[in-house]
């Protein structure tokens, strides 16, 4: 989808206002949040619960762009946008486009660099 | 100076409370609309609360309008920050009863500028409520010397609300911030001390005319 990096973490660093430590802190929260959310949306999906899979979306959203994860929060926006206008015909593909974005954000922060770039070098 | 953080994002609860507890602010927060309403009810509720919208049970729309319709003197400065950025949705925020409102991803200069904002608001109306109770007491006090008074002709005593006649002075004392000093007036020097005076003076006389 894009060749950018799917965190943005000079981004990130900025809407914490340069608090590496809190960024550090905010990761490690949306980390061990991330399979749950993909969970709890592929079952709002399968059980067709509208409400559920817009509330769920919605708040992905708002994670993602703090953590500067602009292709996910692009991704669960469509998504929550389909949603609330009841096009349910499109949610399957949206819902694979955030799936496939959440799994780039898992692989960037499960890799190591990004804690070596934010620790030693990213510029706020 | 407490706040109340209302978000069900673990993530932006966080970034809230500690950036509000960076800037000196005392923080409590809660993970939903339930928990803040119950915490907005207590007695040592704090004065500022920052609420996300979108979140499951009592959302903050709903909870914008039970504070609202709180019976409280003095309600709570309420932010709303969400990420519902139409403009329709800031207005419907707006009148549901939100002093201000921020879009989220929000950012941490523009959400500290508005939280002092608040800050100042609460100040301002608790210091006109002061004065508001100042010229209340002072109006109460000035109606307790209106209407109409029963006053003797001859010895000018005041009848009181519980028909009891009392010196003038006394009910003015008893109805007003007012106090007397007592002295005599010319012509009452005149017509009363004068004569006493003459009075003692004969029987000076009298007395020593007599040893």
């Amino acid at each position: 989808m894009s060749a950018e990096p799917a965190v943005d973490l000079d981004g990130a660093l900025r809407w914490v206002g340069g608090d590496r430590r809190l960024l550090l802190e905010l990761i490690g929260l949306f980390v061990e949040d991330l399979p749950g959310r993909l969970t709890g949306l592929k079952e709002a999906s399968a059980t067709r619960d509208v409400r559920q899979l817009e509330r769920l979306a919605h708040s992905l959203k708002a994670s993602a762009a703090i953590l500067g994860a602009g292709d996910l929060r692009g991704a669960a926006l469509a998504l929550e946008e389909a949603t609330r206008s009841r096009r349910l015909d499109a949610a399957p593909e949206l819902l694979a486009d955030v799936e496939r974005e959440v799994g780039r954000v898992s692989a960037f922060f499960d890799d190591p660099a990004w804690r070596a770039r934010l620790e030693g070098g990213a510029s706020a | 100076m407490k706040a109340l953080v209302v978000d069900d994002e673990p993530i932006v609860r966080r970034l809230l409370e500690t950036s509000l507890t960076e800037w000196g602010y005392e923080v409590i927060s809660a993970g939903g609309g339930e928990e803040a309403w119950a915490i907005l009810q207590r007695e040592d509720a704090p004065s500022l609360a920052i609420l996300d919208w979108t979140m499951p049970g009592l959302d903050g729309l709903e909870l914008c309008r039970r504070v609202r319709a709180l019976a409280k003197p003095q309600k709570p400065y309420l932010i709303f920050v969400t990420a519902k950025a139409r403009t329709q949705d800031i207005v419907t925020g707006l009148e549901a009863g939100a002093d201000d409102y921020i879009v989220k991803p929000f950012n941490r200069d523009e959400l500290r500028a508005r939280v002092r904002v608040g800050f100042r608001m609460l100040e301002l109306q608790a210091v006109l409520a002061d004065r508001v109770q100042e010229l209340e007491d002072a109006l109460a006090r000035v109606k307790q010397l209106q209407g109409l008074l029963p006053i003797c002709s001859y010895c000018k005593k005041v009848r009181d609300d519980r028909n009891y006649w009392q010196q003038v002075e006394t009910y003015i004392e008893g109805h007003s911030d007012a106090q007397f000093t007592h002295g005599i007036c010319p012509e009452c020097r005149e017509k009363y001390v004068a004569p006493e005076l003459e009075r003692l003076r004969q029987v000076r006389r009298a007395t020593e005319g007599g040893a």
